[in-house]
């Protein structure tokens, strides 16, 4: 079995062409972007001139066919049919490079059509319960021209556009089949069933505006209308929208621009924000997660749900109430906690009923960094896990994936030592030079975070020795020593590779695909700048996933 | 508990809706106008956990035609594979297999490879980003079918399923989805398991008692909804980019593959009864995963004896499995003491006790399959039930000395009751192998520069 030693040198070179080769990093480690003031990035010519990695045509990037996911599948449910019932709830997993919405990863097994045909089903019994809501005219009297403008009406919103002609003929004629068969109910539901699992519904269908031989199209209102409210809501576009696409009012970035603004004031752009952030810092695994009885013998259900909300209205607030910027996500003195969590983590119990704003004092708090979902995920059942943490940073924060284990290494954790802090026995490991050339990416980090528990919990001891909370950030445009949760929170939040980061991260999860670095360099270009101009403030960064080439334009279908 | 299907057949409607009629003549069960074994169909049974063995501890003792899986000089200790000492004959153990193709195409995170490479023995690909970083392949797939999916497209006939994937806590990672399925029907086509015990019985085995004349009238409609939607496929796809096309094209072909099980009416085997009901069971807990691991087992082995499928899959977890053997007293999880057995005599032995564990759940599919009878034999004997791991050695991820086991013959294709010490051949073979049991002509499977031809002693 080969050792450490083995690939010394190899892995040493390794993890440093590595870090400097990261994608989606731009070049903030090249140590001269000293300057995170964020008077724009290291992509720009300058203030005011042209974006330098943008031509003179639009360059869209790729643009593959998007298929809606679990999350956008129960939302349009709910907006087309008031129906809450997550029928997608049983949908099989799916995604890629981090997010459930990767187009190029995403495919669609026999066991997805089951379980759409069985969702379609459900959805339209329930619907066609009360045919008085759903149909335009009396449903004792319902009759062919009742149905016609009910597919006129209706199915613009099931399809998200008009329906043409030749469509709207054969469902008239797939009605009246199957009314002769079944009756005016269960025809209706059939015709439901059909518009359900129809492509149309079932993916976002663009074909941009026809042009005159260029490889560069622009978007057609209705399919505008749609790009945004599933960027921005995770749903179908309300009738503001619909109503915009039908005027032709989506045709410019201003109008565009206006639309995204006000869609950031409904409801459904917190549901969406949520779902991202699950995904970006993932912790939907707090929901059920478990510890070992006998290193956290308090901590059941009730302490991961109180977690899971915890999280959720700190994320509320940076974003919907306090600045909303990554600054604060990373820094934020406050969280949320009800009684049952505030003894979990022995703070004083706030009163009052459910979650309640609390700044705690005598201890660090920084944003998300603290927050006991990220903690208690981030590390493993029955103590901390610096690795982990420090490895969640480089990556999720940094957007620097430190390479893995080369094959064949025999990897030796410290064995576990009653008589010493989970730092020390880490640290001895990290000794042997062959690994710590890569370890020191991460481990340091993850020290700096010793102050909190396996599940979450403040603590100044660990095994009756004291907290070494000193850590070291290496390979970025913020290195140095730090020590403890609130330093390297201040310190991240002073990161340009940071804040490109999050650009990154919602690139891909805004245009459910990974960036190329050549073909989407200028809409990666235009939203670092735009991001930078407002101050990093994420729903700024929102507004301007509308303003690139990558969502303005989209490539030609080719013949 | 399994209630049998007395002088019934089973006719689906398919999604959620299989009903049995009163016995047509018509629809006899194959097995009552077959004596013998020969009508039976071949099944193949993919059987997955993570993260390797502890070697000497799973390793047969005695010689390759007689062996046992209890040191007889120490009875007493816990030998991995000892549950399965009553099956010794239906088996073949086979050690010292390699992922050779692990050393080929882009890659390196070694859960990534192991996983992608365990059942596809071909290389990974990229995604179309190109981006391909150092450790994991975010946006890529792998480059070629499962085996299970070879072997179905050989044996499946017009079974309503072609193949049937079950999961326990096989929840996928959004940022290593490579890390967490296991079977492909190409690059990029991922068929993801069912986790739900109950759904998978409610698509599989519900409604058994429905009015027949109700039934055929749900799949008059289901057909004619599938077809209606069908249409708006093919007149899209025609307007549609190449990759785009391909996306829908392949949607189509699952909605098609639903409109044929819809359509095949089949007659009973003999072994065919109604599973246990699963009931509603938090599938995801942590402390649930026995259980539902034993339901799903039940469920697939219903599916085979019916006929609806005579392919399966159970993936227990994901590679870097993360689950807490808390019924075997563990605090720890299964991946992180995957990488501390080496220097800590505790975890090995804890170690131990998991993949024991799994050997007896193991047993127990198999001494599933044995009670059903179908004709002169039983259901194992028809088919090939394959246990295999995503790595050698879980701590350095190791591509060498994968351990599998294989029950069953396959109708007497494979000579079992042997122990084989496969030095370090690429799996690949074994595949060949396998394919080769199920009647495929095949020279190579998966990464052919890797492969030697079919393994000798198979």
């Amino acid at each position: 079995m080969r050792t450490c030693t083995w690939v010394m040198s190899m892995l040493v070179a390794g993890c440093y062409a590595g870090i400097d080769g990261g994608a989606g990093q731009g070049d903030a480690d090249t140590g001269e972007s000293d300057d995170t003031a964020g008077a724009g990035t290291a992509a720009t010519t300058g203030d005011d001139g042209p974006i330098a990695a943008c031509g003179e045509t639009p360059s869209p990037g790729l643009s593959p066919i998007r298929r809606l996911t679990p999350f956008e599948y129960d939302a349009t449910i709910e907006d087309l049919f008031g129906d809450d019932s997550h029928p997608a709830a049983g949908f099989p997993q799916e995604g890629g490079s981090g997010f459930d919405n990767n187009a190029d990863v995403i495919s669609v097994s026999p066991l997805h059509a089951e379980k759409y045909m069985q969702a379609a089903e459900a959805v339209a019994a329930r619907a066609t319960e009360d045919l008085a809501a759903l149909l335009p005219c009396d449903p004792a009297s319902v009759d062919d021209a009742c149905i016609a403008d009910w597919l006129d009406e209706f199915g613009e919103r099931v399809w998200r556009r008009p329906l043409d002609a030749t469509e709207h003929a054969e469902l008239l004629a797939f009605y009246q089949g199957a009314r002769e068969l079944h009756g005016v109910n269960e025809a209706v539901s059939l015709v439901l069933q059909t518009m359900l699992q129809s492509p149309y519904f079932l993916y976002r269908v663009e074909f941009g505006l026809p042009s005159a031989g260029d490889d560069v199209v622009r978007l057609g209102d209705w399919e505008m209308a749609t790009r945004l409210s599933y960027l921005l809501w995770g749903s179908m576009p309300d009738d503001t929208l619909f109503a915009a696409a039908r005027a032709g009012e989506l045709a410019t970035a201003e109008q565009v621009e206006a639309q995204a603004r006000r869609m950031l004031e409904q409801p459904r752009a917190r549901a969406m924000l949520l779902h991202f952030h699950e995904q970006w810092l993932d912790y939907a695994a707090i929901d059920g997660l478990t510890k070992d009885a006998e290193a956290f013998p308090d901590y059941g259900p009730d302490i991961a749900a109180a977690q899971r909300a915890e999280i959720d209205a700190f994320i509320e607030h940076v974003i919907w109430e306090d600045d909303g910027t990554v600054a604060s996500l990373l820094t934020a003195p406050y969280t949320f906690v009800d009684d049952a969590l505030a003894a979990y983590y022995d703070l004083p119990a706030p009163g009052g009923a459910g979650l309640q704003q609390v700044t705690p004092v005598g201890r660090d708090v920084a944003g998300v960094l603290t927050q006991g979902a990220m903690l208690a995920v981030q590390a493993k059942p029955h103590e901390t896990h610096p690795i982990a943490r420090g490895l969640f940073v480089r990556e999720q924060l940094l957007c620097t994936i430190p390479p893995p284990p080369p094959p064949d290494l025999d990897i030796v954790p410290p064995p576990v030592d009653p008589t010493a802090t989970t730092r020390e026995r880490y640290e001895q490991h990290r000794n042997d030079p062959a690994c710590s050339g890569c370890h020191n990416l991460m481990d340091p980090i993850g020290f700096g975070l010793e102050t909190f528990d396996g599940s979450g919990r403040w603590r100044t001891t660990e095994n009756g020795l004291a907290i070494d909370a000193a850590g070291e950030l290496a390979g970025t445009d913020v290195d140095g020593p730090f020590v403890g949760a609130a330093e390297l929170g201040a310190r991240l939040a002073g990161s340009q590779m940071v804040n490109d980061c999050v650009s990154t991260q919602w690139f891909r999860y805004g245009y459910g695909r990974t960036e190329s670095p050549e073909q989407d360099a200028c809409s990666m270009a235009q939203l670092r700048e735009r991001f930078a101009a407002g101050g990093f403030d994420i729903k700024e960064l929102l507004v301007a996933l509308t303003q690139t080439d990558a969502f303005l334009f989209r490539p030609a279908v080719e013949g | 508990m399994r209630r049998p299907i007395s002088r019934r057949t089973l006719l689906r409607g398919a999604g959620g809706v299989a009903i049995a009629l009163p016995m047509l003549e018509a629809m006899l069960p194959r097995s009552s106008h077959a004596g013998g074994t020969a009508d039976f169909p071949r099944r193949f049974v993919v059987f997955f956990s993570a993260n390797g063995t502890i070697h000497e501890r799973w390793n047969p003792m005695g010689s390759a035609n007689d062996f046992t899986f209890v040191d007889p000089a120490n009875p007493e200790q816990l030998r991995i594979l000892a549950p399965l000492e009553p099956h010794k004959a239906d088996l073949v153990v086979l050690q010292n297999l390699a992922q050779q193709s692990r050393s080929h195409g882009p890659g390196g995170n070694g859960h990534d490879m192991g996983m992608g490479h365990m059942l596809t023995a071909n290389t990974l690909v990229e995604g179309p980003s190109g981006y391909a970083e150092f450790s994991h392949l975010p946006d890529g797939s792998v480059a070629g079918p499962s085996i299970d999916q070879a072997i179905a497209e050989v044996i499946s006939g017009t079974t309503p399923y072609r193949s049937l994937e079950f999961g326990v806590r096989a929840n996928l990672d959004l940022a290593r989805q490579l890390t967490s399925r296991m079977c492909y029907r190409g690059p990029f086509e991922v068929l993801p398991p069912e986790n739900d015990p109950q759904a998978a019985f409610d698509r599989l085995f519900a409604d058994l008692d429905a009015d027949p004349a109700e039934i055929a009238t749900l799949r008059a409609k289901r057909k004619s909804v599938l077809d209606r939607v069908g249409e708006d496929f093919l007149r899209l796809e025609a307007k549609l980019g190449a990759s785009d096309r391909q996306k829908l094209e392949s949607h189509l072909d699952a909605i098609r593959e639903l409109e044929q099980s819809l359509s095949n009416d089949h007659g009973l085997l003999d072994g065919c009864a109604m599973p246990t009901v699963p009931g509603k069971l938090d599938y995801d807990a942590n402390d649930n995963y026995p259980l539902v691991g034993q339901a799903h087992m039940d469920l697939m082995v219903m599916a085979l004896a019916c006929d609806l499928t005579r392919v399966t899959s159970l993936q227990w977890s994901t590679a870097q499995s993360g689950t807490r053997f808390t019924w075997l007293g563990h605090g720890s999880d299964h991946h992180g003491m995957s990488h501390e057995a080496d220097n800590d005599e505790v975890i090995r032995e804890q170690l131990v006790a998991i993949n024991h564990w799994y050997a007896e759940q193991f047993a127990a599919l198999i001494t599933a399959m044995k009670q059903v009878v179908e004709g002169d034999g039983t259901l194992l004997d028809h088919s090939v039930v394959m246990w295999c791991n995503e790595q050698g050695n879980g701590d350095t991820h190791s591509a060498q000395e994968i351990p599998y086991v294989l029950a069953g013959s396959a109708g007497g294709a494979i000579e079992t009751g042997r122990w084989i010490d496969a030095q370090g051949r690429a799996h690949n073979d074994l595949y060949v192998s396998l394919l080769r049991a199920f009647g495929a002509d095949v020279d190579t499977f998966g990464l052919a520069e890797v492969c030697t031809g079919p393994m000798p002693e198979l």
